[in-house]
């Protein structure tokens, strides 16, 4: 729907006026002054209808109302050259010029009040620093909806100015991106799944609120935990169930809150593409859209947790460099927040050109080294509690009922190292560099060549006595935390060397490549095609490197692909069986732990791969 | 492959022995406070960490070294975990040099890397006569600035 309120070039703007009253209430109604009232209503030492005290009042939202005047006034942006200008400040001010061509996301918000007014807030991120390059709190609706589209993709592609610069950015500004303004509803999230991923996801936040109630409610007493006093007490049983009764409920009500919290953020999901750009709105009381450059994108990740996997679905998050999922409450978390796993496959293949490869898992050996990290795990965790339970006085002795307990979650230590190993691995398609792990929350990374900053190949100790190593190919996502780029543990060394070269000569490869597709109708306009032959003439030998890896995907087989590393069903008993021989092997190596075992290990290694 | 110079070691173990010194100055007000009689304890924690420190500087002396290849910056790093940096020339944000005052006393200095990356964003190579580090800065400059000024983020 194109918007009938263009946002005017070279014309100063100013906010909507609404947001002067909205933004003075909201100033002045935050929870400091409620507590604040509270406390000074509630001590009776000021009378609340007295005049005295009203009349502060009073000139306390005068006052707030003054400021909020004054700050509408002094607020003023332009579009105009091809960046963004803001002045804004009413003690100090600042003037600040954002270039179209480095705005990452614009995101625009609305809480049921804004929306009432017709007004909403519109957040800037650009890459670099933590903070939300620009805030206009707030515009009108659709000044907002107008001002994402001008700041997005045709906004950057229109501007004359700066776009030595800005076209480095991507296809988007080819001549011509400006007029691909079409259409298109990529993902629109179902009602089923809606629910669904309200009963898969268990948000953080309402965990946390959750206890705090719980505390606040109980009064010190447990028993009193949400005025279940009686339910607590008609039960038949000890502490012990009790306790365990208190701690369901507390589950329960964490989850049922995350629930609706899930289904309040997720509700509406949409997902449509404009030109270049992917716009996503979503959100039941406070509503959020946001817009993401395609040509912006780091990184995508799938995350797929047991739940999630079990039935078949999958989400999709994507970073740039503005932000990444999670990073804050308003900013973008998904592209998809659950699909079937096809469907959010499919997406991601619009949206990077990726498909689902076969990833290689770790060597086997790997395999064994997590089973005695879990092993040695356990046995630490029981010493603790056997310590705990022998030292307290009022715990019962830990009996041989304890030895069994300990002896039977050892014996699922393999089992556990199994399901670590084989969601495990990586892989180097055609443009992308694919690394996953985790069993509980699996998550894959996907990162194209063409995004990659640095290249680390870390090799720890207890690594390096298996001949593994950890590559990571690290990405300019802004989020730090878990993001940023991709890395596949446990790679087997000599693997690890060429998926080390792999990365860094594709990158460069790509590179050229995209320069070659910008500048070459581009060349007309500015100084043509000057550097795209330059790293090929420095780098001698790099088809050679490339072509090293095994199939490096000009012959149609995109991934690096060893022999048997696809036997996901099939050889699943065989696999458990034979590890556990290993295992039970290798746990007395490791126990002895001297430098002599390492060359039994290997070939204890060595000889597993060969006989698949 | 290009080594670091062996003054640098000197330089490691003076930083880890102003963070022990500190750290045994604590641990001896700490302890204090319980049970004057093992005051013994906290110099030798510090002297304990000075001795590691040491054996460490002299391993990671010997495991340090970089290179500058064709595309990128090469480091080689790291005692207990190896690691191997790639660094590609398009990547560099900017290059720094700076010389603490161990590196002054001792005349070295450093050269940092940043990159826009989100964990290795910045890279350094320590252990360098300034007049290396400076040709280094320049050189890396000069790569940074052929390799073509492509896809800011």
């Amino acid at each position: 729907m194109p918007s009938d309120v263009a946002v005017p070039g070279n014309r100063p703007m100013r906010l909507h006026p609404l947001s002067v009253p909205y933004r003075a209430v909201a100033g002045s109604v935050n929870l400091g002054t409620l507590v604040f009232l509270g406390t000074v209503i509630g001590s009776g030492s000021v009378d609340p209808t007295g005049l005295g005290f009203l009349g502060l009042l009073l000139g306390y939202l005068v006052l707030m109302g003054g400021y909020q005047v004054a700050y509408f006034r002094r607020f003023e942006y332009v579009l105009a050259d091809g960046s963004l200008d803001i002045t804004s400040g009413v003690v100090s001010r600042r003037q600040r010029e954002i270039p179209l061509g480095r705005i990452q996301n614009v995101d625009v918000s609305q809480n049921p009040v804004q929306r009432a007014l017709g007004i909403a807030g519109v957040r800037i991120e650009t890459a670099g620093g933590g903070d939300t390059e620009a805030v206009l709190k707030y515009v009108g609706r659709d000044r907002a909806r107008a001002l994402q589209r001008e700041l997005g993709g045709s906004g950057r592609a229109r501007t004359g100015e700066g776009t030595a610069e800005d076209a480095q950015e991507g296809e988007a500004t080819v001549p011509g991106g400006e007029a691909d303004r079409s259409e298109e509803v990529i993902f629109e999230l179902p009602t089923r799944n809606l629910v669904l991923l309200s009963l898969f996801t268990i948000d953080p936040g309402a965990g946390a609120i959750s206890s705090v109630v719980a505390a606040l409610s109980s009064g010190g007493d447990p028993r009193n935990v949400f005025m279940l006093r009686g339910v607590i007490e008609s039960l038949p049983g000890g502490t012990l169930q009790a306790v365990a009764l208190v701690l369901a409920v507390v589950a329960l009500a964490a989850w049922l809150l995350s629930f609706v919290l899930t289904f309040a953020r997720y509700y509406g999901f949409r997902l449509v593409r404009v030109g270049d750009e992917l716009e996503y709105e979503r959100g039941l009381l406070q509503h959020y859209s946001g817009t993401i450059p395609l040509d912006k994108v780091q990184t995508l990740s799938l995350h797929e947790n047991v739940l999630k996997r079990r039935f078949g679905y999958a989400t999709l998050a994507v970073e740039t460099a503005g932000y990444g999922p999670g990073s804050d409450g308003g900013g973008s978390e998904s592209a998809v927040p659950l699909a079937e796993r096809d469907r959010a496959l499919a997406i991601a293949d619009r949206i990077e050109g990726f498909d689902d490869p076969a990833v290689e898992r770790p060597p086997r050996r790997a395999r064994e080294r997590y089973a005695v990290r879990f092993g040695a795990a356990v046995a630490v965790l029981a010493g603790l509690a056997y310590w705990v339970a022998t030292a307290l006085p009022f715990l019962p002795d830990p009996g041989t009922r304890f030895l069994a307990g300990v002896v039977a979650v050892l014996a699922l230590t393999p089992v556990g190292a199994h399901l670590r190993w084989r969601n495990r691995g990586y892989a180097t398609t055609d443009d992308h560099f694919v690394a996953r792990t985790g069993f509980w929350s699996r998550t894959t990374r996907i990162v194209p060549y063409f995004r990659v900053q640095t290249v680390a190949d870390a090799r720890t100790v207890f690594q390096r006595r298996r001949r593994l190593a950890s590559v990571t190919a690290d990405t300019a996502s802004s989020r730090t935390l878990g993001g940023g780029g991709a890395t596949a543990i446990d790679v087997d060394g000599g693997d690890a060397d060429r998926l080390r070269e792999v990365l860094r000569t594709r990158l460069r490869k790509r590179l050229v490549e995209r320069t070659r597709r910008r500048t070459g109708p581009r060349s007309a306009g500015t100084g043509g095609p000057v550097t795209p032959s330059a790293p090929d003439d420095g780098t001698p030998g790099s088809d050679g490197e490339e072509d090293g890896d095994g199939g490096s995907g000009d012959d149609g087989t995109p991934w690096v692909d060893v022999p048997g590393s696809d036997d996901d069903g099939s050889g699943g008993d065989e696999d458990s069986g034979d590890e556990d021989d290993e295992e039970s092997g290798d746990g007395g190596d490791e126990d002895s732990g001297d430098g002599g075992d390492e060359e039994s290990v290997d070939v204890a290694g060595s000889t597993d791969d060969e006989s698949r | 492959m290009e080594r670091l110079d062996p003054r640098v070691r000197f330089v490691w173990v003076v930083g880890t022995t102003v963070s022990a010194t500190l750290l045994g100055v604590f641990a001896t007000i700490a302890i204090r406070f319980f049970d004057a009689s093992l005051l013994w304890a906290g110099p030798a924690l510090a002297a304990g960490i000075v001795v590691i420190g040491g054996i460490h500087a002299i391993y990671r002396y010997r495991r340090w070294r970089f290179e500058l290849q064709d595309d990128a910056v090469y480091i080689e790093r790291g005692v207990l975990t190896h690691v191997r940096t790639v660094v590609p020339y398009v990547r560099v944000q900017h290059v720094d040099t700076q010389r603490s005052p161990t590196e002054r006393a001792v005349g070295l200095a450093k050269v940092v890397v940043y990159t826009a990356g989100s964990r290795q964003a910045d890279v350094s190579i320590p252990g360098l006569t300034p007049d290396r580090a400076e040709a280094l800065q320049e050189r890396l400059r000069r790569m940074a600035i052929e390799s073509e000024p492509d896809d800011a983020v």
